[in-house]
Parts: C-alpha cells; structure tokens; sequence
C-alpha cells in the first residue's frame, strides 16, 4: 500500500520538468490517499485506536508498518489518520474560499467606505499568526477537529479576498459589465453572474494552494497535542513518537512520509492548475548566457 | 516618506486595539469562568471569590475590558500559574533564544534561497533549475518537525556530528568563546532545520521573479549594449526582482515563528516555542494567552517594517 507513496521521493527531479507528469504524479498521490481515506474501514478494519499487539513492535509481516508505545498499529492509524488530513485540508481550503469570496466580492465591487472597512479587516486577519490563534483557542475550548478547521478557515481567507476583490476592480468597468448596468441588470445580478465566474479561477488556485498548508498546520498543532484526542491523526502519532526517535524509528517514519505525499500530491494539483490559468507561466524568458 | 510613515504608523493602535479585544472575546467565550483560566483550577471557593473581587471579574465586562487594556498597556500580562511569575518576564527571558534561532535561519535561508533562485531563473529548464525546483517543492511540503526529527536521529544520533537538544552543553559552565563555540554547535541541525523550508519558499519567489524580470524591455536594452550576462542578471534583474522578494519574506514571520515553536520542540530549544508547549501541556493559560499577544505586536511591527522597506525600495509606494 506503501509504496506508491514511498514512490514519490524519487521521480520528483524528473517531474518538475515536465508539468504532464508533474500533474500525473499530483493525481496518483492524492488518489492513493484518497482511496485509502474513503476505504478506511476496508483496508484497515477495526478502531485504530485499539491495542492490537505488544508494544513497539518494527515493521514486519503481522504489523506492516510496525506498532507503537501503547501497541496500536500503525499501518491502521494511518489509513485512518488520512480522513483527518484530508478533511481539515479540504474543509479550510472551502470556507476560506467562500468567505474569500463574499469579502472580496463585495469589497471590490462596492469600492468606498464599505471597501475600506472590509481592507482593514482583511489586514486585521493577515497579521493575526494563526498557529497562535488556532493554539490559543484549542487551549481554551478543547481539541475539537471543527475547531482547529475553524480558526484556520478563519484565518486563510485574507489570500483569496485580496486576489478577488483587484479582479472585481478590473473588471467592473469592462464593456460587457457596462452593458449589462446599462440594460438595467440589478448591481447584485451583474456581479454573481457576469463578473464572479470571469474572476474566480484565481481563487481556485489559491484556495488549492492552501490545501497543503492546512493540513501541515493542523499537523503542527497535533505535534504539540493540540489535536481531536478522538480522531487518530498524523501528527499525533508523530507527536508520540517524539520521545522514541532514536529507539523506533517507524514511529516516525512512516506518518511523516504520508503527510509529505498527501501535501506535494496537493502543490503539484494546484500548481497545475494555476499554470492551466495563467498564460504567461507558458512562456519561458529569453536564456542568458 | 514622511507622510507615508505617519499614516502607516496611525494604522498599528487599532490593529493592536483590535488583538486585545480578540483576546479577550475568547476568553470570555470560552466554556467554563474565565478565572480558571487566570488563576488555575482546584481552588476553593472562598479563594475562588477572594480572587474575583481582586481581579475585578465581578464588575460589568465593558469595566472588566478597561482594566484589561490598562493592565496590559503597562506591560502586565498577568502571572503563570505553575511558575508564579509574571508572564511578561517569563516571555521575555524566551525570545533571545528564538531570535538567534529565527534570525540565523532567516539570514542563511535568504542568502542561499536568492543566490540559487537567480541562477535557476537564468537557465530555466537547465540541470540545476530542474534539479533545486524540484527538491524545492519537495521541501515545500515537509512538516518542519518531522524535518527536524530525521536530521536529528540521522546526524546527531546514528553519525553523532552534533549535540542531540538544547542550547549549552551541562559540562561546559564557562562563558567566553568556548560557550559561543558551544550554542553555535547546538544552533546548527534547529536552525537548518528551519532553513531549508524558508530556502524552498525564497528560492521559488526569487525564481520566479528574475524569470519575469527578464523578459523586460531594459533587459534588452542592456544586452543590446552588450554589457555582460553576468553583470545583466545580478546588477539589473536581480535588484529590480527582489522586492516582492521582501514582501513575502517579511509578511512570513508569522510561518517562521510558527516554524520555530515546533522546532523548538523536537531539540529542546528553549525559546518561545518550547515554552509554549509547557504551558500547552500543564494548561497555563496566562502564559499562552501571553505569547499569542507578544507573537501578535511582532507580526503587526514586522508588517510595519517591511512596508516601509518596500517603500523606501520603490518610490512609487509612498505615492499610491
């Protein structure tokens, strides 16, 4: 199950170059975790979070990917972890989207005072530090999932908003937009649908981006046991492998592995899609030398 | 300038205003009285009570809110329940350790991620842009800490090149060089650690920016006068491409921290981070509602200082 993910160290160089296979890589990774994900139950029956065997246990033909302090297997905890990463990157990415979205929107189309007051509170997020913040209110309301997507979402909104709302004000005083106001199409109208579906596909690209950065935050914020004590997760299991780095190494190894393959199988997606949508990425510059 | 300063000065008070404020939502929302989280949990009730009307919990929460503001406008950020200290000097104790771990990491990452980003840019598609570009995003998807863990069993433990964790050897109690010789060894594998991931994302804004660079008009210009590749790529594109260079590395200070306090972590690095996660672990709530607001004020001045960089960089800024 592995080693499609094991995979990924070595074909990366040749990748990078070829953005067909960059994209192709991109697609295997983040399908493997995904499949793993949504087959949890099947491929690893059971609670991953049970003692299923002695502790610390390397890899081996009973426990594939070895067993850790308390005697739970790993191999499972992982399958089982990739519903957790794969939630908390999606669901961010979304809601920092859609407020992404509405703040942006809304602040370059209106433009004045409503512009203003929404700018200051878009830089008012922009420098909040969000791991802080996700720290602080897990500390006082408990490690609840929900939460820590919460915060992040309410965090990673500021990227989008800024990239739409100069697209609104680009394209507000197109001709097309023009006609329509002229045609007497209400304000509301003209902008969900002649300027939101010309101004979105940025927003794409940078919501995608942030896939990658969710999950490795909320794998940070597990490191430090921050994490949904009842969710098994990556980063917990990495957390708990803390004190058992130089004994057993498979603690580690294995959950680090899958967070870089799930993270570069989502930076490869975005990466291609912002090159899908940005023309001048195609055209390399003239070679010096 | 001087205009620009002052209106970008007149935006920090209410930026800060508005931290405090959040800070103090979130402890008021939070489930359970807030003087548990003040003063710890597992006092009676005579303590509990003795408390809230010394601290003032019992009066209306706008009144509650002024004495807050005031408090902290005086540099009182309440007491650690497990140390029964003041937070402030708790804090303040940490950030010389973070800052020479950040600050070395920052230096050095800058450094390579530049001078590796301009030489990609200048062949790209050639063996060394394939090769960094893809080691790059690579890295861009490492978590910092597991970074930190493999470094440290492979090099510190199986090789044993460096120190395992912390900042001083126990033995060495001297100060004076053989005690710089000592950190600087212990700095080595944290401050590496952080670096590479900040080299990934410098060196991918840097390439990315000579490449855009140099497709400009003036490029042209200049190799139509026949002034040499070299003397075009670092005199001419190099300086014209690093100023969003030095937007984003400054608007990132939040990630290098953030960086830093898992770091700090995994080699007993004792700064922000790890005191952080002490406080996580023994719920000291003062001391992390402390470091949200200290790390929130050097975000908000790190913003400041790298606007007015920009502006001072490009003239055109100041005049927008």
């Amino acid at each position: 199950m592995l080693t499609s993910t094991r995979g990924s160290v070595t074909p990366r160089v040749a990748a990078r170059a070829h953005p067909q296979k960059a994209v192709s890589l991109g697609v295997v990774l983040l399908g493997v975790i995904l499949v793993l994900a949504v087959a949890a139950d099947l491929v690893a029956p059971g609670d991953p979070l049970r003692t299923v065997g002695p502790a610390l246990r390397p890899p081996g033909p009973s426990y594939w990917l070895g067993t850790d302090d308390l005697g739970r297997d790993i191999f499972s905890m992982i399958v089982h972890g990739a519903r957790t990463s794969l939630t908390v990157g999606a669901a961010t990415a979304l809601m920092a989207a859609v407020i992404g979205t509405l703040v942006g929107g809304i602040s370059g189309y209106f433009s004045g005072a409503i512009d203003d007051a929404l700018m200051r509170l878009t830089e008012f997020f922009q420098v909040t530090p969000r791991f802080f913040l996700a720290t602080l209110a897990v500390v006082l309301f408990g490690p609840k999932l929900w939460l820590i997507v919460a915060v992040l979402g309410a965090t990673f909104w500021p990227g989008p908003a800024r990239i739409l709302r100069s697209q609104v004000m680009a394209l507000r005083n197109r001709e097309f937009v023009v006609a329509a106001r002229a045609l007497g199409a209400p304000e509301l109208y003209i902008l969900v649908r002649h300027i939101l579906p010309n101004a979105l596909p940025p927003v794409v690209v940078a919501a995608g981006l942030q896939v990658g950065w969710a999950i490795l935050t909320e794998a940070s914020l597990s490191f430090l046991g921050l994490g949904d004590r009842n969710l098994p997760s990556w980063g917990q299991i990495l957390s708990s492998a803390q004190p058992f780095m130089r004994t057993a190494w498979w603690l580690g190894f294995f959950p680090g592995l899958s967070l870089v393959a799930t993270v570069f199988g989502a930076n490869l997606l975005a990466d291609w899609l912002n090159r899908q949508l940005d023309p001048r990425l195609r055209r390399g510059p003239e070679e010096l030398g | 300038m001087g205009p620009y300063v002052l209106r970008r000065l007149l935006q920090i008070p209410p930026v800060i205003l508005g931290l405090l404020v959040l800070n103090f939502v979130l402890i008021h929302l939070a489930p359970g009285d807030p003087l548990y989280f003040l003063v710890g949990e597992g006092g009676d009730e005579s303590y509990y009570s003795a408390i809230r009307s010394r601290l003032g919990l019992d009066r209306p929460l706008a009144e509650q809110l002024v004495r807050y503001l005031a408090g902290v406008a005086t540099g009182d950020l309440g007491r650690s329940i497990r140390h029964n200290e003041p937070v402030i000097s708790l804090i303040l104790g940490r950030v010389p350790a973070t800052l020479l771990l950040t600050g070395t990491a920052l230096a050095a990452a800058t450094g390579v991620g530049v001078w590796l980003g301009t030489l990609s840019a200048a062949r790209p598609g050639g063996l060394l842009d394939r090769l960094t570009n893809g080691v790059a995003s690579v890295l861009a998807a490492v978590p910092s800490f597991w970074l930190g863990q493999l470094l440290l069993v492979s090099l510190a433990g199986w090789l044993g090149l460096f120190p395992v964790q912390g900042m001083v050897s126990a033995r060495l109690a001297s100060g004076g060089w053989a005690l710089i010789i000592d950190v600087a060894h212990h700095l080595v594998l944290p401050a590496s650690t952080l670096a590479l991931l900040q080299i990934a994302l410098i060196f991918r804004l840097t390439r990315q920016s000579v490449r855009e660079t140099l497709v400009e008009e003036f490029i042209r210009t200049a190799r139509a006068k026949g002034l040499s590749p070299r003397l075009i790529l670092y005199r001419h594109a190099l300086r014209n491409s690093l100023l969003p260079v030095v937007t984003v590395v400054g608007g990132h200070l939040g990630t290098l921290l953030a960086g830093a306090a898992v770091v700090e972590v995994v080699f007993a690095w004792p700064g922000l981070g790890r005191l952080l996660y002490d406080a996580i672990l023994t719920r000291d709530y003062p001391v992390v509602l402390g470091i949200f607001l200290v790390v929130s004020v050097m975000m908000v001045l790190a913003n400041l200082l790298t606007d007015l960089t920009y502006a001072y960089l490009d003239p055109r800024v100041r005049y927008a």
